[in-house]
């Protein structure tokens, strides 16, 4: 092959890469433990259970972008039951189940606990499902492109949660599953 | 060797992206069934006759015992004497009937329980044999303070606290025993000559009876 047109070639694919880099967004340095509440108490029930700092995500992205949270169960707005104690009262719903997702720069757009919902109709934590005008860090809900790294208040979470139960469920053990989106705002 | 260049460059964008990225996190919750039932006064009711007026009239305990439910599902509460029969302790004299039944107590529920048998007005205590309990488990004939025998709708008392709830949640009960003179507590409708030495008064002594309240999951 001709040594220019070979040199074309690489440039094209080149800026190819260069491309489609630029689409990259990802979490990075997560920290996601499994989560358990325990409700053995009346004062549980009613007061309910918060598990601090449960979750940490940070964001890495090259590109402007949304971030929504939902959850994923076999009947979408149930938890699943892996145990049942008793035959009485309903089985509990998601919503029961509050996040609040921190930021240093108090980015989220849920600034305090947010009920949770199925990932069918997810929670935008960050933009929406339309497309978003760009916000820098230090501006308000930042969905522009950045770092963790050289931005941690903007692009670190800290996820809390809080069941808060009340009565009427029935008894048993549940598990439910908590999906966390990030994706290039389109 | 070109070929091969131009086969790894066009790979290598597809490997790099991330168009996306998603984190699971899996949350796991353990609800316990919780039944308390707790008693606010003292668990020992005492009634002592001393004098004719006492005989005649009887003596009556307002609010002997107290009781509080604090429950995350559906309850019932019932009440049976552990025994058939007083327990005598001591004997003041050689004449009379030791042989009291459970049924000579008469109790009253400041709940409006909507059972078969209940204590919405003064009724007598049923014991063991007459309530019907077995192994701790009631039937339709045992006296229900709160909800009843089954599992239908409206057939046992909501989930919730004693302090948020105190209309359902919090019993008041009233305890009288009425001998009369000679004491044959007719006015419980016992029969003491079918019982015992068949004498149809009550043997003057020191007696106790047991009266167990049972918590349970809507049954």
């Amino acid at each position: 092959m001709n040594p220019s047109r070979l040199c074309f070639v690489f440039v094209f694919l080149l800026y190819g890469t260069t491309f489609v880099s630029a689409q990259n967004v990802s979490f990075e340095a997560v920290s996601s433990p499994d989560t358990h509440f325990d409700f053995r108490t009346v004062a549980q029930y009613q007061n309910g259970i918060v598990q601090y700092n449960a979750l940490q995500l940070s964001v890495q992205s090259d590109a402007r972008w949304d971030f929504f949270v939902g959850t994923e169960t076999d009947v979408p707005g149930l938890w699943n039951q892996t145990v049942s104690y008793g035959s009485h009262g309903d089985l509990p719903t998601v919503e029961l189940l509050q996040l609040r997702v921190r930021s240093g720069a108090g980015t989220p757009q849920e600034s305090g606990f947010f009920a949770l919902r199925d990932i069918s109709t997810p929670v935008y934590l960050i933009g929406s499902e339309a497309s978003d005008v760009e916000i820098t860090c230090g501006s308000g809900v930042t969905n522009a492109p950045g770092s963790y790294l050289t931005e941690p208040t903007c692009y670190t979470f800290n996820v809390d949660m809080r069941l808060q139960p009340g009565f009427g469920w029935q008894p048993g053990a549940y598990a439910l599953t908590i999906h966390f989106v990030l994706v290039p705002d389109l | 060797m070109a070929a091969g260049l131009i086969l790894g460059l066009t790979f290598a964008p597809e490997a790099a992206a991330q168009l996306s990225d998603e984190e699971y996190n899996y949350v796991t919750m353990d609800l316990r069934g919780i039944l308390n039932l707790t008693m606010t006064t003292n668990p020992q009711v005492d009634f002592v006759f001393k004098n004719i007026q006492e005989y005649q009239q009887g003596i009556t305990r307002f609010n002997a015992t107290q009781l509080e439910v604090d429950a995350t599902l559906a309850w019932d509460l019932f009440v049976y004497a552990s025994t058939d029969n007083w327990t005598q302790v001591e004997a003041y004299s050689t004449n009379g009937n030791n042989v009291l039944p459970a049924e000579i107590l008469e109790m009253r529920s400041s709940v409006t329980s909507t059972a078969l048998v209940n204590l919405n007005d003064f009724s007598s205590l049923l014991g063991l044999t007459n309530s019907a309990v077995a192994a701790g488990v009631p039937t339709a004939a045992t006296q229900f303070l709160a909800g009843e025998f089954g599992t239908a709708a409206g057939q046992s008392f909501d989930p919730g606290t004693a302090a948020a709830n105190p209309d359902t949640h919090q019993f008041r009960l009233d305890m009288r025993l009425v001998p009369g003179i000679p004491a044959t507590f007719a006015s419980s409708g016992v029969d003491l000559s079918l019982l015992g030495n068949n004498s149809t008064f009550a043997q003057a002594g020191y007696y106790y009876l047991e009266v167990v309240y049972s918590l349970v999951e809507d049954l």
